[in-house]
């Protein structure tokens, strides 16, 4: 084929989409230039279409009598689909942004489907090419509805307890359903047997099973692993963009379409790891026993959060003191006033299993007094503060320990971390403390559990922050 | 041919993302989500070639739903990162209006700098 300067242009159009895309999307994986990566990635997209309506205009005309009415509709589409989304977009609270970006994502699948169902339908695909469009369309109707669920789950409008009793079972039986109907409807195109049902009826079917599965999938999951179905999802309308584009034979969609699939699991690796869950147990096996299990978050996380913060205040308790984590105490500590955060250390005369304890430690460690507050001012202290933590503590920061007259706590103020903005709670288990009482302040609504001995899950912060800070400043 | 295109894409995907910190994670989702509008690409392809209205039809669909997904996640994405940013600078100091993140950071690291001395001292 002969090298026109068309091609070579539309050639290198392509190129530089992806290659735009592609270092937006590494950017974007950098703290410090992320707000600028979505903006390369959205330049690489915007050519991408650009490049498809040159390809158009410098292209044979087979189709001239429509071109006009074709061009026509391509721009009402873009235009409509595009301003009603941005409009919308721009309007939701900053509270629903999570729920209208699955959504969004939907409509991603819901694209594939269109064009999957006009190639079953016009029965234009065979062999190979049709074995192709029915894997995406299948990987496109379990995203499509595991996204509006997620939407749902995320607006609250769809409850997390809904559980069916043969879990795997049902999951399993709705995609081998789904995979067997796409089986038949390729034999049954590649023999020319007319099949019992008529072919709109299998198809449809077919895709009902796949919005089945992805149903039952997503209806299940716990709230704290939607970013993990998220992106599976993700991974999976990816590989069907991928699918598609080598059924048409465009390369930009394959490159991508893969891209997004190796994103899509890659992440949903590192955020199953970050809240110490496997894929498997997430999505098929493992969805919790009730709803008002403790949310864990990773250390690293955790650390980077309140890297950024204004004021921290720390609660230091037995914990840290039978893990002799204090040393590790006091470097965090001087990497968040490094980093300009108000440091403040709260101290509970009964911190530890004897008062006082908790002073020498901290002296020992080298942390300077004057960030240690002692019980009456540090009872103030929470409520203008962005974060707690609380290291290996439990009844100190237990309003219900106060009231329990045969503990040496009786009487005495608790320190109130349940009041800060964000609550992190450094703990081995969900066990109760020494008193045996359970914290009803780490059920609520801010608190996020580290669950890990005070002495690793502190080097895994000064990790994170040492990490951070070298990313910010490359 | 393909099957190394494809391989190597995919591999570039898994190996750009896992490498971000934690934190980047729901924003790197979004991210995605944003260019799976990449499917108008093969809906403009399907329309502007169509002769049935069958075509017209799915393609019209297609360009329609990727053109929603792909402005609606990038104002979504850019609104949350732009957030992001300005927590992430606000307690260092207030950064000049307008400024490009990326490379404001690079010719002036003031900032962090210069609170560095603020180091707890045995005293």
């Amino acid at each position: 084929m002969p090298i026109s300067m068309g091609n070579f242009l539309l050639g290198a159009g392509g190129f530089l989409a992806v290659f735009c895309i592609l270092y937006g999307l590494w950017r974007s994986s950098s703290v410090a230039t992320s707000a600028y990566g979505i903006r390369i990635a959205g330049l690489g997209l915007l050519l991408a279409v650009l490049g498809e309506f040159l390809n158009r205009l410098g292209a044979n005309v087979a189709a001239s009598p429509q071109v006009s009415l074709n061009t026509g509709l391509a721009a009402t589409a873009l235009v409509v689909g595009a301003a009603s989304a941005w409009w919308r977009s721009k309007r939701a609270q900053t509270t629903s942004l999570a729920e209208r970006m699955a959504l969004f994502k939907g409509m991603g699948a819901a694209g594939v489907l269109a064009i999957a169902a006009l190639e079953l339908f016009t029965h234009k695909a065979q062999g190979p090419a049709l074995l192709a469009i029915l894997s995406a369309a299948l990987l496109a109707a379990i995203s499509l509805s595991g996204s509006w669920v997620a939407s749902a789950k995320l607006q609250g409008s769809a409850g997390y307890t809904w559980r069916l009793s043969g879990r795997p079972a049902t999951i399993g039986s709705s995609l081998l359903a789904a995979i067997a109907l796409g089986v038949y409807i390729a034999r049954a195109a590649a023999s020319g047997i007319a099949p019992p049902i008529p072919y709109p009826g299998l198809i449809g079917l077919f895709a009902a099973s796949g919005v089945i599965c992805g149903l039952l999938i997503t209806l299940q999951i716990r709230l704290s692993d939607l970013p993990i179905a998220v992106s599976i999802g993700n991974a999976m309308t990816g590989a069907a963009v991928a699918l598609l584009g080598w059924v048409l034979q465009m390369p930009v969609l394959m490159i991508v379409g893969m891209l997004l699939a190796g994103a899509g699991l890659s992440l949903a690796q590192s955020s199953a790891k970050a809240m110490h869950r496997l894929i498997g147990d997430a999505l098929f096996w493992d969805f919790g026993s009730t709803a008002s299990a403790a949310r864990p978050i990773d250390a690293g996380n955790a650390a980077i959060f309140m890297r950024y913060a204004r004021t921290v205040v720390i609660v230091p308790g037995y914990g840290l003191a039978a893990a002799q984590a204090h040393h590790k105490l006091a470097e965090l500590i001087s990497l968040l006033l490094a980093a300009g955060v108000d440091v403040k250390v709260a101290v509970h005369p009964m911190a530890g299993r004897m008062p006082g304890q908790m002073d020498g430690l901290l002296a020992d460690a080298g942390i300077a007094a004057n960030l240690i507050v002692q019980l009456a001012e540090a009872v103030d202290s929470f409520g203008s503060a962005d974060f707690a933590l609380v290291i290996g503590a439990n009844d100190v920061v237990n309003p219900a320990a106060g009231a329990i007259k045969s503990l040496p706590l009786f009487g005495m103020p608790i320190l109130n971390a349940g009041m800060a903005r964000t609550l992190y709670v450094i703990k081995r288990g969900n066990g109760a403390g020494y008193a045996g009482i359970a914290n009803p302040v780490f059920h609520g609504e801010n608190c996020s559990m580290i669950y890990g001995e005070a002495q690793s899950v502190l080097a895994n912060m000064i990790e994170a922050m040492k990490l951070g800070e070298l990313s910010a400043a490359a | 041919m393909e099957i190394q295109t494809v391989m190597i894409a995919a591999f570039a995907g898994w190996l750009i993302v896992s490498r971000a910190a934690a934190i980047l994670h729901a924003p790197l989702i979004s991210s995605c989500v944003f260019l799976h509008g990449i499917v108008m690409v093969a809906g403009l392809h399907i329309l502007l070639n169509a002769t049935t209205p069958a075509e017209q039809v799915a393609g019209f669909l297609a360009v329609l739903f990727g053109a929603a997904n792909a402005a609606g996640g990038y104002a979504v994405n850019a609104g949350s990162l732009t957030k992001f940013r300005l927590a992430a600078t606000a307690p260092a100091a207030a950064a000049p209006a307008g400024a490009v993140p990326g490379r404001e950071r690079r010719r002036n690291p003031g900032p962090r700098r210069r609170s560095k001395p603020k180091r707890p001292a045995k005293d």
